[in-house]
């Protein structure tokens, strides 16, 4: 065995380990010291789980939850970046917006929640909205600031060559912006989640939020603790796909830290 | 001089200045107090100063990424407005760009030359390979060592078939063993081009060895100081020209001149 494979591996089964101790020690406390009614169990949750798998009521509220997360995060991007470059690009616009964004960046975007509701109804576009509202800025800010961190000498190269417009976006300035991009995207990943599940909160009859409210509503905690249980695997499995996107788009950058970004 | 002959020049600059004028506290000032020189058709014109006389913006103005306060900057006897054609510019970093391997940063050159994909591709290969980097194929910029990615850079310029060259201290990140053994390539390959080349340098013996006229700029607002004829016979050496006759001399010129100049900068 090569001393890399052998460090990953070692990595790996550190990582379960953790996982295993958070697990017994959950168990020993909910056996012998707080008690399950309280905070549940994991094998109470591992039960659950597979009941509500069963009955495919776990996939609906999954899906649904995911579904809201992914589709606003998306929009949040999309918008995030094409305002990120406008504002990345003139320095003009971005003073005279700044005092304004950096208002409503600090608004608790949550507060809107209502508002979603009362706009676009409690379907799948109100958690969607509200999701893009909190991701938009997150991308928008670190986009800006990559188009403003662009390597000089890259952009005068291609200029010096007289290469047209769309060339210097495609091979230059787009390239130079997924670090940032994806730097974003994964502090945006919580935050989809987060604008998720409130909405839910406010106004659902489904999806993993509305669960942990309605289970904890009827004192049913091992309901409550498996919605956030999958809710955690959710935010995992996400982190775990930008990561592979990461490793396959920023093989260039030697020796930085593939996961925090720039 | 060739100046007589108005088809020989390849740059000319007359009176050319430039004030900047950056917000808040850096304020205004002058970069470049009236320059006038012309430079011709194939010479290898080397540009030496004190740090912040403005030899690189006088680069950025040939290559019009920077338009003049006032005065007039002409390449081939056109006013410079946008980016002439025909610019090889090398800057002090390489500028590859680091998600592209080495023959493709050098294609992408030969692409904006206006040659096919295969074109580029096959010129991409054969530059590499006369440049001595032929490892360097197949490779991303953070692979290569200093060296191979300056020769790198240089196969990009040169796939873009330019007929201007312009260097802004390209050796200045190297160190000296590999600054003689990249700079000779360099020089060999400058020499068999035959283009016109301006060299940007604060190495005054580089500039000497170089060169077939050496301008000394004076401390910021940048003006011409001086300027000096080197008779040194080519092909040259990077490193051997400087053994050749009347370099100590020539070198004890420039540097007084220089020295100069940087006391003006260091009393302000």
């Amino acid at each position: 065995m090569t001393r890399r494979s052998w460090l990953q591996l070692r990595a790996a089964l550190d990582r379960l380990a953790v996982v295993g101790a958070m697990m017994a020690g959950w168990q020993i406390a909910a056996d012998h010291w707080l008690g399950d009614k309280w905070i549940s169990s994991p094998l109470k949750i591992a039960v659950r789980i597979w009941e509500m798998l069963k009955d495919g009521e776990l996939q609906e509220h999954t899906w649904q939850t995911f579904l809201e997360a992914a589709t606003g995060l998306a929009a949040g991007i999309v918008l995030g970046v094409v305002l990120g470059v406008l504002l990345g690009v003139s320095r003009r616009l971005s003073a005279a917006v700044d005092p304004v964004m950096m208002g409503l960046y600090s608004l608790p975007r949550v507060s809107l929640a209502p508002m979603f509701v009362i706009w676009l109804g409690i379907g799948l576009l109100a958690k969607a909205a509200l999701v893009a509202s909190m991701v938009l800025f997150v991308v928008m800010f670190n986009v800006r600031e990559g188009v403003r961190n662009i390597d000089r000498d890259q952009l005068d190269g291609f200029r010096s060559m007289n290469a047209s417009r769309l060339m210097i976006l495609r091979h230059v300035m787009m390239p130079s912006l997924i670090p940032w991009l994806l730097a974003a995207v994964r502090i945006g990943i919580g935050m989809a989640l987060v604008g998720a599940v409130v909405g839910e909160l406010i106004g659902s009859s489904r999806g993993l939020g509305w669960y942990v409210s309605s289970a904890s509503s009827l004192y049913d905690m091992t309901g409550a603790f498996t919605a956030l249980v999958v809710l955690t695997l959710l935010a995992m499995l996400f982190n775990v796909v930008l990561s592979m996107i990461e490793r396959k788009l920023l093989f260039w950058r030697r020796g930085e830290d593939h996961t925090s970004g720039p | 001089m060739a100046d007589t002959v108005p088809g020989s020049i390849k740059v000319a600059l007359d009176e050319v200045t430039l004030r900047y004028n950056r917000g808040g506290d850096a304020g205004s000032g002058v970069a470049l107090g009236g320059v006038s020189l012309r430079v011709a058709k194939g010479e290898f014109l080397a540009i030496v100063g004190p740090s912040g006389c403005g030899k690189s913006t006088l680069l950025r103005m040939v290559a019009g990424l920077l338009s003049a306060t006032s005065g007039v900057v002409a390449v081939d006897g056109v006013p410079v407005r946008h980016v002439p054609s025909g610019i090889g510019y090398l800057f002090q970093s390489d500028a590859l760009l680091p998600w592209k391997t080495a023959e493709a940063n050098v294609a992408i050159g030969a692409r904006l030359a206006g040659r096919s994909e295969a074109e580029a591709q096959a010129r991409a290969l054969t530059l590499l390979q006369e440049l001595g980097v032929r490892r360097a194929i197949g490779k991303h910029p953070h692979e290569l060592s200093g060296g191979m990615r300056k020769r790198v850079a240089l196969a990009r310029t040169i796939a873009y078939e330019p007929s201007l060259y312009l260097l802004d201290e390209p050796f200045s990140a190297l160190d000296a063993q590999t600054r003689i053994h990249v700079g000779n390539r360099f020089l060999r390959v400058l020499e068999e081009l035959g283009q016109t080349v301006i060299f940007v340098t604060h190495d005054l013996e580089e500039a000497i060895a170089l060169a077939d006229r050496v301008v000394v700029m004076t401390a910021p607002p940048g003006r011409i100081a001086a300027e000096f004829t080197i008779s040194i016979s080519r092909p040259r050496d990077y490193y051997e020209s400087r053994f050749a006759d009347g370099f100590r001399d020539l070198q004890h010129r420039v540097w007084e001149v220089l020295q100069r100049e940087m006391q003006g900068e260091l009393a302000q």
